[in-house]
């Protein structure tokens, strides 16, 4: 967005001023009876910690920073790899969704159960890291300007000439998006499996050892720390992403505006999508099987498609264990739909209002773009020690989780109607808001499903968590009873069905996108 | 008995499927022209003049018929770097400078860059780029920009130029200041070149003969000699001769554009 000196003053300035009410918010203990600690307090536990810490953060950020970079090489290679062969990413597409929809956390028990010692925490991060940087170079590789193509045709060169002067170093500004992202998503994996427990170092050890002290200042200061990590990587990969986005414009070379989505099937029939549908599900089938033979684990512990379907189904308790299965899917789906809707709401809502007001707008930005990327999750501590072990809190993580990235999202489409069509409205003498009711509100229409397509997943996380480290309730405590009980075909079982609706709730929402594109497109 | 070498259009259709239904954008189009000779090809939109750029590029293959420029097709010329070509975009690769954005095709074609450095500068120099040798495309007017382009399509020293209404984006007085000098550097080199057009005042400046097409199915009417003196000159847009072509050419243009 616009990055002048005028809305970076702006920013500092807001700063200030959220700095200033906390530290006097806190100092009144305003909320939650003092477990909304003044700025003053957490910094100064802070330096009394500051021996607890560099032996917590040195085991997170070197589980973090091996995962990111391999994840981030496996990502790149696979997305590039995917440009090229077509066929070979419509089959693995539904790998690459179940990666995105995914609720991290149902794969902590499973990790923990397969790998010793930090191999978990890594894997989480590599997982968190693969999709968006996946897709980021995929889009970043195949959606060049043609004639830039033509250009190293025309002088004898190959397709392999065209990758290499040209694909790769168009894509770097998108590759280096994705990497932003995945950042702060390998924090988050290493910081779910600490929460898991088994490991004595690690800042999710130290916030969850923290949470059962009850101490505010502390586990403000670890979550803050958490963030900045999170707000730095963020900031580091968007600097480098705008370096190489400057230089790749030039104003006659239009680079498309990237799409976001993958590549749609208009051009199959129903037939050949079906069958491409089923392939790239057996796909999943298939490298979850062959994910368990290779780790050679024992049958017991793990459990491919054919043991889950049979432990529900055909086993002796496969009764008793659907009964608890639908009681903690009733307990969890609608509260991260209802978490979903209201972080919706709330992002559209302000996404609108700020519209109207640029200034404060243009000021509010760059926070939300930055607290997109916060391992929000992490932070789930703090929430639980303000509002409770609560339906509320499950509530507000949930919508806490969904708000940002919806905002920048909405925020996004609002800003970029076309000037053209904004200077016909005003050459009317359209006023600010008949501009938004006219051109810019029918153009974010979309994106609210967009936002919504991005943050469904993120919601399910959000009340999971929650669950599973406070409430008791719903999927998230299931799969840590299970864990207790040794319970092994419920964990594998909570895992499939988390994963199976978060991948339905993403097609639904994407499927609905893709009809009013179709509507709207010209 | 060895023939004249000769650009040769044989017979060459080529169709596209747009949703199902089968558009002829080039029927039956034959056409020879001299090697060393400047061609322009010039109608109305949709009439496949591109579409003949395209097939002489390599870039696209006939349903029908065969091209070929001394007897090479236009995929083996491609290969060997004889085809230089210039679209409407200058289609720079914005990363690069302007000396690297020449350099391409070498580098694409595996030369040592070290043995071409004065023939680069002497381009540079040649389309009037010299001080922005190390300047981004981002820095430069749309006229500089599509001069790169031209001196890119000219670095491999080629037989061909296939040039793609390379000047259609830039402002009447830039354009006609843009042909006298391309004029220039095509008498200079003399490769056989190929220029597509909407332009009737462009092809007459540059041509040596104009093949007016027209639409649907696509295909040429007739080839029109110039026979004007070189080199041409802004007086030369003014002269009676001049109009004579003009108003003949445009009148093929518009009796088979209604009919």
């Amino acid at each position: 967005m616009r990055s002048s000196t005028g809305s970076l003053r702006r920013s500092a300035t807001s700063l200030l001023i959220v700095l200033v009410i906390w530290e006097l918010v806190g100092k009144l203990e305003l909320i939650a009876g003092g477990t909304f600690p003044p700025l003053s307090a957490i910094f100064g536990r802070l330096y009394d910690d500051r021996t607890d810490y560099p032996a917590h953060l040195a085991a997170t950020l070197r589980s973090a920073g091996i995962g990111f970079v391999v994840g981030s090489v496996i990502a790149i290679g696979c997305g590039i790899f995917f440009a090229q062969f077509k066929m070979l990413e419509r089959i693995f597409r539904g790998v690459s969704i179940t990666f995105f929809a995914v609720p991290l956390i149902v794969l902590v028990p499973v990790l923990l159960l397969a790998f010793q010692g930090t191999m978990p925490r890594i894997i989480l991060a590599i997982i968190a890291v693969y999709f968006p940087v996946m897709v980021s170079t995929l889009i970043g590789v195949r959606d060049i300007d043609p004639r830039l193509a033509e250009v190293i045709r025309v002088s004898g060169g190959t397709d392999i000439d065209v990758m290499r002067f040209v694909r790769l170093r168009a894509a770097l500004p998108s590759i280096f998006a994705g990497l932003r992202v995945g950042g702060p998503g390998a924090l988050l994996g290493v910081m779910l499996v600490e929460f898991g427990g088994g490991v004595r170092w690690g800042l999710g050890t130290y916030l969850l050892g923290s949470l059962g002290r009850g101490e505010p200042a502390r586990l403000w200061g670890i979550g803050l720390l958490a963030t900045s990590i999170a707000a730095i990587s963020y900031g580091v990969f968007s600097w480098f992403g705008a370096y190489f986005l400057r230089t790749n414009l030039s104003s006659t070379v239009s680079m498309k505006a990237s799409s976001t989505t993958l590549d749609s099937d208009d051009q199959y029939t129903g037939l050949q999508r079906l069958g491409l549908g089923v392939a790239s599900f057996c796909t999943v089938l298939f490298l979850w099987s062959g994910a368990l033979r290779l780790m050679d684990l024992s049958p017991v512990v793990a459990r491919g498609p054919i043991a889950v379907v049979r432990y529900l189904f055909t086993g002796a308790r496969g009764a008793d264990a659907r009964d608890r299965l639908l009681s903690a899917l009733g307990e969890t789906l609608p509260l991260a739909l209802v978490g979903l809707m209201f972080g919706l709401l709330a992002a559209f809502v302000l996404a609108l209002l700020l519209d109207l007001f640029p200034i404060v707008g243009s000021a509010f930005f760059p926070f939300a773009l930055i607290s997109q990327s916060m391992p929000l999750p992490a932070l789930t501590p703090l929430i639980v020690l303000m509002f409770g072990r609560s339906v509320l809190a499950t509530v507000v993580v949930t919508i806490s989780v969904t708000f940002f990235p919806s905002y920048v999202t909405i925020a996004q489409a609002l800003s970029s109607s076309p000037q053209g069509a904004i200077d016909v409205a005003e050459g009317y003498g359209a006023e600010r808001l008949q501009v938004l009711r006219f051109i810019r509100l029918p153009q974010a229409i979309g994106s609210l499903l967009t936002a919504a397509r991005l943050a469904a997943p993120r919601a399910l996380l959000g009340v999971m968590i929650a669950e599973y480290l406070a409430t008791g309730n719903g999927l998230g405590n299931l799969m840590n009873e299970s864990r207790g009980k040794l319970d092994y075909g419920m964990i594998w079982t909570v895992g499939a069905v988390s994963v199976t609706f978060a991948v339905l709730m993403t097609q639904i929402i994407s499927n609905l996108e893709r009809r009013i594109g179709r509507k709207f497109l010209v | 008995m060895v023939g004249e070498k000769l650009l040769k259009i044989d017979n060459v259709s080529r169709s596209f499927d747009l949703r199902g239904s089968l558009v002829h954008a080039l029927k039956d189009v034959s056409l020879q022209v001299p090697v060393g000779s400047f061609l322009a090809l010039i109608g109305p939109s949709g009439c496949g003049k591109s579409t003949l750029l395209r097939l002489l590029a390599g870039l696209d293959t006939p349903d029908a018929g065969a091209l070929s420029v001394n007897g090479v097709d236009p995929s083996a010329l491609r290969k060997q770097g004889s085809i230089g070509m210039a679209f409407q975009d200058p289609a720079l690769l914005p990363w690069r400078s302007v000396r690297k954005n020449i350099a391409l095709p070498l580098q694409i074609l595996k030369r040592n860059l070290d043995d071409y450095s004065v023939r680069i500068q002497s381009l540079i120099e040649l389309v009037g780029l010299s001080g922005f040798e190390d300047a981004v495309p981002g820095q430069l007017s749309g006229g500089m920009r599509q001069r790169v382009s031209i001196a890119r399509a000219l670095v491999t020293e080629p037989n061909i130029l296939l040039l793609d209404e390379p000047f259609g984006a830039l402002d009447e007085i830039l354009r006609r200041q843009m042909n006298l000098e391309l004029q220039q550097i095509w008498m200079k080199q003399r490769p056989t070149t190929v220029l597509v057009t909407h332009a009737i005042d462009e092809a007459i400046a540059l041509a040596d003969s104009v093949a007016v097409m027209t639409s649907r199915p696509g295909r040429i009417v007739e080839v029109v000699q110039i026979d004007l003196p070189r080199p041409r000159t802004t007086e030369m847009f003014r002269s009676k001769e001049f109009h004579a072509i003009a108003d003949h050419l445009s009148e093929l243009l518009f009796t088979h554009a209604s009919a």
